[in-house]
């Protein structure tokens, strides 16, 4: 059967939004992860201050997205959500805790690293959650009957651990990418090196 | 059968390819310090990997059980949201 036009649209509006979703919420999940990577504090504000306009603008693509498949495909909402309850429940408790960590943190005095580690890691459970997510998809999604058709942990396999940390780590080189795009001129900040091969480069100046 | 070979490398390779050209292109725009090229280039293997997925996964919506035509609500209500959305666009 070919999908009618109105289909089509809301498809592509669905896949439009997931790309635009990726991109933006890929570059602030990105500088989280490499929170994580610096002690210096004057490193961690110049980093929070990079994405502090942005980072809660770029999540409400999310409920653009959940919104969109709910009215528009009610049945892949449906399948999705039962095959990937946990994956989704660790996003949604990173994205809280990796919320909360970066309004306290400037706030916190002794409990500021709780705070530090906190976005980091929120960043890197967010990321592997749907990178996971998307390894699962690619080995298919067992349904019957318009129904997800296999248990909680279906989605967990090397292969969905793979691409989780794969999404780890392209979320960091968006974020990467990022910070050397913001401090290009003005400082010798050099996120680069976290690549082995582009150690020498940045790690210089 | 050339034909074949080209649309087959066209339809299944060119995203792909793409992808791995942009990874070079940020390795080396990153070691000669070109400061506002490895964001972009980062975008376009994000874009170049999100269409090999699509190509992989068309026409599936839950890959590789229900395609996009058998999970879409009827055209009534989708025509329904498209008006909805119109209108809170505008």
């Amino acid at each position: 059967m070919e999908p009618s036009s109105l289909t089509l649209f809301w498809a592509g509006a669905i896949a439009l939004s997931i790309f635009v979703y990726v991109i933006l919420d890929g570059f602030d999940l990105g500088v989280g992860v490499l929170f994580g990577t610096t002690n210096e504090d004057a490193k961690r504000v110049q980093m929070m201050n990079s994405i502090a306009p942005f980072w809660d603008g770029n999540e409400t693509w999310l409920v653009i997205i959940g919104a969109s498949l709910f009215a528009a495909f009610p049945v892949v909402y449906a399948v999705f959500l039962s095959a990937f309850y946990l994956p989704v429940l660790l996003l949604l408790f990173g994205l809280i805790f990796r919320g909360i960590a970066f309004e306290f943190r400037s706030r916190a005095g002794s409990m500021r690293w709780f705070w530090d580690w906190g976005l980091c890691l929120g960043s890197v459970v967010v990321a592997f959650a749907q990178g996971a997510a998307i390894g699962a998809m690619m080995r298919g999604v067992p349904v019957a009957n318009n129904q997800y058709a296999g248990d909680a942990f279906g989605w967990l396999h090397p292969f969905s651990v793979l691409t989780g940390i794969g999404l780890v780590l392209g979320y960091a080189l968006l974020g990467a990418g990022w910070l050397v795009l913001r401090a290009r001129g003005r400082c010798a900040i050099g996120h680069m090196r976290v690549y082995p091969g582009l150690s020498a480069e940045y790690s210089s100046r | 059968m050339l034909k074949a070979i080209c649309e087959s490398v066209i339809g299944e390779l060119l995203f792909p390819i793409l992808a791995v050209a942009a990874l070079i292109g940020v390795v080396m725009c990153a070691r000669a310090r070109r400061d506002g090229l490895p964001f972009p280039l980062t975008v376009l293997f994000f874009l170049a990997s999100y269409l090999t997925l699509g190509v992989m996964f068309w026409p599936y919506m839950v890959p590789y059980s229900i395609t996009v035509a058998d999970a879409a609500a009827p055209d009534a209500s989708l025509g329904f949201f498209f008006y909805g959305g119109v209108i809170v666009c505008r």
